[in-house]
């Protein structure tokens, strides 16, 4: 039985919440951005400004020479990820086998379910039909339905805005020479250009390319690869219970102008470092390898090295010292930095572990679990660390520095 | 252009059964009151322990944002969008 699988993608998704929330917005073209007066990006267009040209991650500058009359709202991720919870849970009444690609993008596996709704059409259908009602009539979602992941989202893609597209398996031979392979989800811009270079240039030269050649080349990815070409996607739906494992945990910051000397670039950082510790003590993992990068420019390459510590940490003030050791080793000190990283990975639980031996390092776990608490009743910047006070604009103009951006479900 | 206000107000509510969270109906802000005639978008946020509901609302042409502070029952005028 061929499995039937929809992707959900929300149309506009956070300019639309934005319209929801705000009437004035409706029917004009608007950007989401984090800082509207400052030099920021556009994360999100509504479908107004997308008819001018403007698309995601642009430069405010450049939206608004193609829109003079774009309107730059700044972006409140609380408002996303609680509509995001609210059409899930909606979701989730329709199937178990519900895969979150993203904040606003959904696989589901409805090859049992679909008969209930007297077909995959008329269950898309009851979806936008509860999303209308539930979520208002600004937010909407566009449903692509096929028998595997890869050629659902490219048919949702061609149904945008606020569409359903079903793209049955015997319509797939005489699509494969129109798509090309950039199109689809899985094949980069890296692997795009590799391609290309040997005279690959859509789904159906993929889908004649050996199987042997594809392999040798790009490994056992060059399997995944003939298997596109030739219209088929194995890939599994991974169901939202079950959680895959945290890898590494970090965070980096896009710094404004008046940032970007290194020295305030390191207080940024070490508030950055402290965000981390609390986020590994909250999911209750320690890290050995610390990763501190950085970029001189927008547009420049990551800068970055890695060290592994002789313990497992949880402290902020730890990985911040990890982060200053790494950047005295590195071959290049700039003056200016437009964007500083960290992350610690190589992780282990922390339950069972053996406590800290030393003095020091005791007093620094009590005070973590002090500040911990502190935290979780009276909110993230109820308190922090000296060095970040030493420069109080930190919080106003590093956008989402004081905002907590993981979102589980 | 929404202006910040941040000023408590007197709100009238519902709790309606089955509803995740209370209605707004109206609410009185200095002498004038607003009904509402849309509630567009209603969403979490947390300080801490305190968990507030974020409404914002539109009473005919003009919106408005208000928060409420579930810990305490207290309703907060947030910010304005006023036509004219």
């Amino acid at each position: 039985m061929a499995r039937i699988i929809m992707h959900l993608d929300m149309d506009s998704y956070f300019a639309s919440v934005e319209q929801q929330a705000n009437p004035s917005l409706r029917g004009i073209p608007i950007g989401v951005t984090g800082r509207p007066k400052e030099r920021s990006i556009i994360v999100a267009a509504s479908r107004e400004a997308k008819r001018w040209g403007v698309k995601s991650a642009m430069p405010n500058w450049e939206a608004l020479k193609l829109c003079p009359s774009l309107k730059l709202v700044s972006g409140k991720a609380e408002r996303y990820i609680a509509t995001t919870k609210r059409f899930l849970s909606i979701l989730k009444r329709y199937t178990p086998l519900l895969e979150v690609f993203s904040i606003d993008e959904v696989f589901m596996d409805v090859t049992q379910e679909a008969r209930h709704y007297g077909g995959p059409l008329n269950m898309a259908r009851s979806i936008k039909d509860e999303f209308r009602e539930a979520l208002g009539e600004c937010i909407t979602a566009t449903v692509g339905i096929a028998s595997n992941k890869a050629f659902a989202k490219l048919i949702a893609k061609r149904n945008k805005p606020n569409g359903i597209g079903q793209l049955r398996d015997e319509e797939i031979p005489s699509l494969l020479s129109e798509i090309p392979i950039g199109e689809v989800c899985g094949i980069g811009r890296r692997i795009e250009g590799r391609l290309e270079r040997v005279g690959i240039h859509t789904l159906a030269d993929l889908g004649r390319t050996s199987q042997r050649y594809l392999k040798q080349e790009f490994g056992v990815y060059g399997l995944f690869l003939k298997e596109i070409g030739q219209g088929r996607d194995p890939t599994p739906v991974i169901p939202y219970t079950t959680a895959a494992p945290v890898k590494s945990v970090g965070h980096s910051k896009s710094l404004p102008p008046q940032l970007r000397s290194i020295d305030l670039a390191l207080l940024v950082l070490r508030g950055l470092c402290d965000k981390v510790g609390r986020r590994l003590r909250k999911l209750g993992y320690v890290g050995r390898t610390v990763y501190f990068g950085f970029r001189l420019g927008s547009m420049s390459p990551h800068h970055g090295k890695q060290i592994t510590l002789p313990f497992s940490t949880d402290d902020g003030e730890v990985i911040y010292n990890a982060c200053l050791a790494i950047e005295r080793k590195m071959l290049i000190h700039p003056k200016n930095v437009s964007q500083v990283g960290v992350s610690v990975s190589n992780l282990a639980e922390r339950r069972g572990r053996s406590g800290y031996l030393l003095d020091e390092d005791r007093r620094r776990e009590r005070l973590n679990a002090a500040t911990d608490r502190i935290r979780d009743r009276f909110g993230e910047r109820a308190i922090v660390t000296g060095e970040t006070l030493l420069f109080d604009a930190i919080p106003e103009h590093v956008g989402g520095f004081s905002q907590g951006e993981e979102w589980e479900f | 252009m929404y202006q910040p206000v941040s000023e408590p107000i007197d709100a009238y509510v519902i709790y309606k059964r089955g509803a995740t969270h209370p209605i707004l109906r109206a609410f009185r802000w200095g002498r004038r009151r607003f009904d509402i005639t849309s509630t567009n978008l209603v969403y979490p946020e947390r300080e801490g322990e305190t968990l507030f509901l974020c409404y914002a609302v539109s009473s005919g042409r003009n919106q408005f944002q208000l928060r409420l502070n579930t810990n305490r029952s207290l309703w907060t005028l947030e910010a304005i969008d006023v036509e004219g």
